[in-house]
């Protein structure tokens, strides 16, 4: 893989700050744009800035068949069998939000998630805990961070309608055995939610081998367009799900007192859509099909090593989460003994324009459970180097003679 | 959340006269509400400005900067503390400045010459010409070249309303008495008087119209109330000054301590 070659297709890489270049450690919040992504964005808004759909004329027609071919490269990036089995959303978020409100579970029935799940999964569970009485149970992980596949299996029973959970985790980029979790959740005959925001960028995901009902996931975590998001649905379980948002392009018809629904995925689309989002999403599809996500997260994947072993020759940090490089992806988070998480990644920045997360990453429930403050996050992407995370670990070098 | 009240004050003047500034004020006036409304800082003003410093003396000095990164807190306080004691200073002074024409009314000197140095020409009285005067006692000023001639005038120009006045008024009337026979005084009070022939006198030894001010035989005159040395001292000064004028008519001239401020006169 051509890094060189890559972050040349990203223009704000070009960005120097105070005479300084920009190292990026934010991928796993927001991904940076690559040109590719951008100019087909600008040509909906240049060429056929129209509505798709509604409209019968001949730009009407354009963006209809720019928005379809994005539907097609969406499948095929997710391994789906059908385009309908793709939802436009907003982010992750709004699919997440949307299968747990449009399936019809009633009081007493269990929702099933982990116990690091991103605010996006865990609060609509407790929202569906308030307001119909469904019961939400969190499975605990094991000591060392990793899934715990027993008690996993313990904590499912008949009632467990839906197991709802983290593909990749955005705390310390661990993986969970997907796989066999729905394989078990299934056995069970409960459905499988996937938040698949931090897995979709970094692997080569196939939700048709995975067996998965439900799979949600950003665009901008992939290097799409802000406000874009895919919801994967199995085309089977459509008849599950009642669409809790509805409106203009979801009916065929409507009358005063009664409408008629679009077949999926459209009645799942209400409102004017963000096309020129979509066509963006398409185009950063197509991109890291070019580059190859697996290609991607072996370089990842060596980087994360690196960053492991440099911080850890250091006395006084300590990485959060999943210890083991392998299993950790493209994120690492840690803390400085006796230093606020706030303090590093603001004198990273200061000082270097390194761009690290900190706080406690919309994993509240995870570090409240553990009485951690929060951490500093650096994640990785396709266009880091080497030679950034040489520097990262310099800085922080230098960073901890303040204590 | 300290160092957001000091930098709220210090930007919000700044962003007066740059627009680069108003986006940091805006900043540090979110986190100081938030702050007193006992919710977090939601902008990280204050981590910002920390790490700013820091940064910037980690380039030059390590120590120092793993000092300030320790005992950021403290300084903040330090800092926010003299910023405010200052501000209150140079607003008093402002105000006086205003209103009296003087940054310190009381005494005539400056803010920065609080203690009244007696080699130096007072202030207020800087660029007075044609007079030529240098501090005497009690913060009188001696018009060398003035020479007294026939019975000497003394003055009290003052206000009803001015506190300093009505601190002044009765001792200067007091030790003016002892010596009625051998001087010709006159009071006036200028917001009464405004159209007093004497108005001349007072214009042409304050010429910027700052009173309580007190002329003693046209060569002595202070602006200002002596309520800096004491009413004690200030009557022993006026005595000194009005016996030295009258050559010495009364007893208490002789007195040693009057006698030894006379000859510093």
């Amino acid at each position: 893989m051509d890094v060189e070659k890559i972050r040349k297709d990203f223009p704000v890489l070009e960005r120097e700050i105070n005479g300084k270049p920009i190292i990026y450690f934010d991928s796993a919040c927001m991904a940076l744009k690559p040109r590719q992504v951008i100019e087909a964005m600008n040509q909906y808004y240049h060429d056929f800035p129209a509505c798709a759909g509604r409209s019968i004329h001949k730009l009407s027609s354009q963006v209809e068949d720019a928005r379809q071919k994005a539907r097609e490269t969406i499948k095929k990036f997710v391994g789906a069998k059908y385009s309908e089995e793709i939802i436009f959303t907003r982010n992750t978020t709004e699919g997440l939000n949307l299968v747990i409100n449009s399936l019809t579970l009633k009081s007493g029935e269990i929702v099933l998630t982990t116990d690091r799940e991103h605010n996006s999964n865990l609060l609509p569970c407790h929202m569906l805990a308030e307001k119909k009485g469904v019961i939400h149970k969190v499975v605990r992980s094991k000591l060392d961070h990793t899934f715990d596949m027993d008690a996993f299996k313990s904590a499912l029973t008949g009632g467990v309608k839906l197991v709802s959970f983290v593909y990749t985790s955005n705390l310390d980029g661990y993986t969970l055995p997907v796989k066999e979790i729905i394989k078990t959740a299934h056995d069970n005959g409960s459905l499988v939610l996937l938040d698949g925001a931090q897995a979709v960028p970094h692997h080569a995901v196939n939700v048709n081998k995975l067996g998965a009902d439900f799979l949600a996931f950003s665009g901008h975590k992939m290097l799409g367009p802000t406000g874009t998001g895919v919801l994967y649905v199995k085309k089977e379980n459509y008849e599950k799900l009642k669409p809790f948002m509805v409106g203009g392009e979801t009916v065929e018809w409507s009358s005063y007192d009664s409408h008629k629904f679009l077949e999926p995925p459209e009645r799942f689309e209400a409102g004017l859509q963000n096309y020129a989002g979509e066509i963006g999403l398409a185009a950063a599809a197509e991109y890291l099909n070019s580059v190859g996500r697996d290609r991607i997260g072996k370089h990842e994947q060596e980087l994360t090593k690196q960053m492991h072993e440099g911080l850890s020759s250091i006395g006084g940090i300590k990485i959060i989460g999943v210890q083991k490089p392998e299993l950790r992806g493209s994120i690492t988070s840690f803390s400085v003994n006796g230093m606020k998480h706030h303090d590093v990644a603001m004198l990273l920045d200061q000082n270097s324009n390194i761009m690290v997360r900190s706080g406690q990453h919309c994993i509240h429930s995870w570090f409240k459970a553990r009485s951690i403050d929060g951490s500093v996050r650096a994640s990785l992407y396709l266009y880091n180097t080497k030679e950034e995370v040489g520097v990262l670990i310099q800085e922080i070098k230098k960073i901890i003679k303040l204590r | 959340m300290v160092i957001c009240i000091a930098a709220l004050v210090v930007l919000a003047v700044l962003s007066i006269f740059s627009a680069k500034y108003r986006k940091w004020a805006k900043e540090a006036f979110d986190c100081v509400a938030r702050r007193v409304t006992l919710r977090p800082c939601r902008t990280g003003f204050d981590e910002k400005v920390k790490a700013k410093i820091v940064g910037k003396l980690m380039k030059k000095n390590m120590g120092l900067a793993r000092f300030t990164h320790k005992h950021f807190e403290t300084m903040s306080w330090i800092f926010t503390i003299v910023f405010f004691v200052s501000l209150v200073l140079v607003i008093n002074g402002f105000a006086n400045l205003v209103i009296y024409g003087t940054c310190d009314p009381i005494t005539g000197n400056c803010i920065f010459n609080p203690g009244g140095d007696p080699n130096r020409v007072l202030c207020p009285f800087e660029g007075l010409e044609p007079q030529v005067s240098v501090a005497t006692i009690g913060g009188f000023m001696d018009i060398e070249s003035a020479i007294i001639e026939g019975t000497p005038k003394v003055y009290f120009f003052g206000t009803t309303w001015c506190p300093h006045c009505r601190w002044e008024r009765p001792i200067f009337m007091e030790i003016t008495e002892k010596f009625k026979d051998y001087i010709e005084f006159k009071k006036i009070e200028i917001d009464l008087e405004q159209d007093s022939p004497d108005i001349s006198v007072f214009n042409h030894y304050s010429p910027e119209g700052r009173i309580p001010l007190l002329i003693l035989g046209g060569k002595y005159f202070r602006i200002g109330s002596g309520e800096t040395i004491g009413e004690e001292m200030e009557k022993q000064v006026l005595t000194a000054i009005l016996c030295k004028i009258t050559d010495n008519p009364i007893a208490e001239c002789k007195s040693p301590e009057i006698t030894e401020l006379i000859n510093s006169i």
